[in-house]
């Protein structure tokens, strides 16, 4: 179910990226032919055009993501899905992975088109880049690959994010746009107030040994700081799932 | 003919009397065999259980009878079906009789009101 | 066994009660009215039977389980929002239905909409409001569910389109299936009832047969609910 889910998910996100990409292409392509020509005029129109495409893709990438849980699951079309014979986490699971895969494909899009317009000498970087990463230490591309991991959650968890606002702000029943935002900030001040009592916490504890450090590498410690970080991250992101997930299931309030 | 109901009685008693009048005025032939339940219901705009509940009491009154396997018939007794015309036109009459009593004819004047008015046109061919 | 079972019942938001004590069951073949004038519950009983609303108190049933997953593959709900995916063309949403329900039946479906002559590769947004009632109402009898629960199906609709959802609703009848029509307008609908359960301020104030209720009172479902809720 949860693949069908994300079939309609790529469907109804598509429609709307594809053309976007594909203007951003033509545009970007289109002004790099431009360059070859005397004038400067023209490649300062493409390129002026092709720049506000590519923060418009970003925009429009944000806008859709709350725009189809808002109107997929919390307004009218809620009736259907949330009728459908599957599980509340593959409804939830569906969108965010297929919100993750497209804001993926934005940044990607966009920084092609970036290099592109900024003639990156595509062919000599990769070189240079390929050399680097096989005359990298094996575990240091561990850390290349935890760094992927982290951003790939980073990215779960601005959804999750997104999605518990909107979740939460079906405890109103107007202005829930508003309501969203509130709760943005609230949990985002909580967070922030949680961050600065543990800190508060843990830099005037004077029992904590901090010799045991002294002996381990650095990448040890790098590998520890990862850990924690990445422990945190995923109690907070765990939180908004959950939050999402009782408010879907048990709280349902559709207008 | 069309299957119309009014609002003070069951359905399915109205039902009865509807596939009754089929019966007498010759719509359903003796021994013809009736259409499903399903489909009878679809004609009438009813539900399905009011129609097998009225076509039962038609069967317990002896005018269908079912065939398990082939399904239901109107009675081949041309008797019963003959008394049942009568009984309708009694009824009819019984009910004619009162309201033009109820206007203050009598049951002579009122006849002799029949005897004069206009021949009704049959409608299937039927007398 | 009972297709749908309440058992005292009880939806309350914060100080406001909008259905309580509610105590029916429903055997499967019946066609059922669910009747009762704006606000008194109606839809919000249906909701929680579809498990978009959870109840506060009392226990609920459709086939003896418990609102989930499992009861949604069995109940076929039809709301009075239009509530289809407005960018899809109706043979997406056919492919839809096909997809997540395993008692939809295709065939079915696309033959109802020819006969309605309507062309599926039109994308709903491009559809009239009737139409587009009626592809969600054909959607819904496409299926072989168990409880058929719809929500005002005939309300602000067409007379000759009011007698095609009729039709079809007797059509698809199945003595294993049960439907639920909620509606404030009986008079269209009497005559294809079998039982009624009339609604008030979030009570039942009475269950019964649509034949037992002429004989009873000697008028029509209609007139008696005129007579109850008068203003």
């Amino acid at each position: 179910m949860l693949g069908k889910l994300m079939k309609y998910e790529f469907m109804a996100m598509g429609r709307i990226f594809v053309p976007m990409y594909a203007a951003l292409i033509a545009v970007t392509i289109i002004s790099r032919l431009l360059a070859l020509l005397p004038h400067s005029a023209p490649i300062i129109i493409g390129t002026t055009i092709a720049s506000v495409l590519v923060g418009a893709v970003g925009v429009i990438t944000f806008i859709l993501i709350i725009q189809r849980f808002m109107k997929n699951l919390l307004s009218d079309e809620g009736y259907l899905m949330m009728t459908l014979p599957v599980k509340t986490d593959s409804l939830i699971l569906s969108k965010m992975f297929v919100a993750t895969i497209f804001s993926i494909v934005s940044f990607l899009v966009s920084t092609l088109a970036i290099l592109v317009l900024s003639s990156f000498n595509f062919a000599y970087n990769f070189q240079l880049l390929g050399a680097w990463l096989s005359n990298l230490e094996g575990r240091y591309l561990l850390v290349l690959f935890q760094a992927l991991v982290i951003v790939i959650l980073a990215i779960f968890g601005s959804i999750l994010l997104i999605y518990t606002c909107m979740s939460l702000s079906m405890l109103v029943n107007k202005r829930r746009g508003l309501m969203s935002f509130g709760v943005f900030v609230g949990i985002t001040t909580i967070i922030q107030i949680i961050v600065a009592i543990a800190t508060t916490i843990f830099a005037i504890n004077h029992t904590f040994d901090y010799t045991r450090f002294v002996n381990m590498s650095y990448f040890a410690i790098g590998q520890l700081v990862i850990l924690i970080i990445t422990t945190i991250a995923l109690i907070q992101y765990a939180v908004f799932y959950f939050i999402t997930r009782y408010m879907l299931k048990r709280r349902l309030n559709l207008l | 003919m069309s299957w119309e109901f009014s609002p003070d009685k069951p359905i399915y008693l109205q039902l009865q009397e509807q596939v009754k009048l089929r019966i007498v005025s010759g719509k359903y032939l003796p021994g013809e065999k009736l259409a499903s339940v399903r489909d009878l219901s679809i004609e009438a705009a009813v539900n399905p259980n009011t129609m097998q509940r009225a076509l039962a009491e038609l069967e317990r009154d002896g005018l269908v009878y079912t065939e398990r396997t082939s399904g239901r018939f109107v009675t081949n007794d041309t008797e019963v079906i003959s008394k049942m015309k009568n009984d309708i036109a009694i009824e009819l009459v019984d009910v004619f009789l009162s309201k033009m009593n109820e206007i203050g004819y009598s049951k002579s004047e009122a006849a002799d009101i029949v005897r004069n008015s206009k021949e009704v046109e049959s409608t299937d061919g039927n007398s | 066994m009972a297709i749908l079972k309440c058992r005292d019942l009880v939806k309350s938001y914060g100080r406001k009660t909008a259905l309580r004590d509610v105590n029916f069951a429903i055997e499967p073949g019946r066609i059922v009215g669910l009747l009762g004038p704006n606000g008194s519950g109606k839809t919000t009983l249906i909701k929680i039977a579809t498990g978009l609303l959870t109840a506060t108190s009392g226990s609920i049933k459709i086939d003896d389980m418990s609102p989930g997953k499992e009861t949604k593959a069995i109940v076929s709900y039809l709301p009075e929002a239009t509530y289809l995916n407005d960018w899809m063309k109706v043979s997406q949403l056919v492919n839809f239905f096909d997809d997540f329900y395993a008692d939809f039946d295709r065939e079915k479906a696309n033959e109802m909409l020819r006969n309605l002559n309507i062309d599926d590769k039109e994308s709903l947004k491009s559809l009239s409001k009737g139409t587009k009632e009626k592809v969600q109402l054909i959607l819904v009898m496409a299926r072989n569910a168990k409880l058929y629960l719809l929500d005002e199906p005939i309300g602000g609709v067409d007379p000759a389109s009011r007698d095609y959802i009729l039709n079809t609703i007797i059509k698809n009848y199945n003595p294993e299936a049960s439907v639920v029509i909620s509606t404030h307008l009986i008079s269209d609908i009497e005559q294809v009832l079998d039982d009624v359960v009339f609604l008030k301020d979030g009570q039942i104030v009475l269950s019964t047969t649509v034949d037992d209720l002429r004989e009873t009172h000697g008028m029509s479902v209609d007139g008696y609910f005129r007579e109850v809720f008068k203003c």
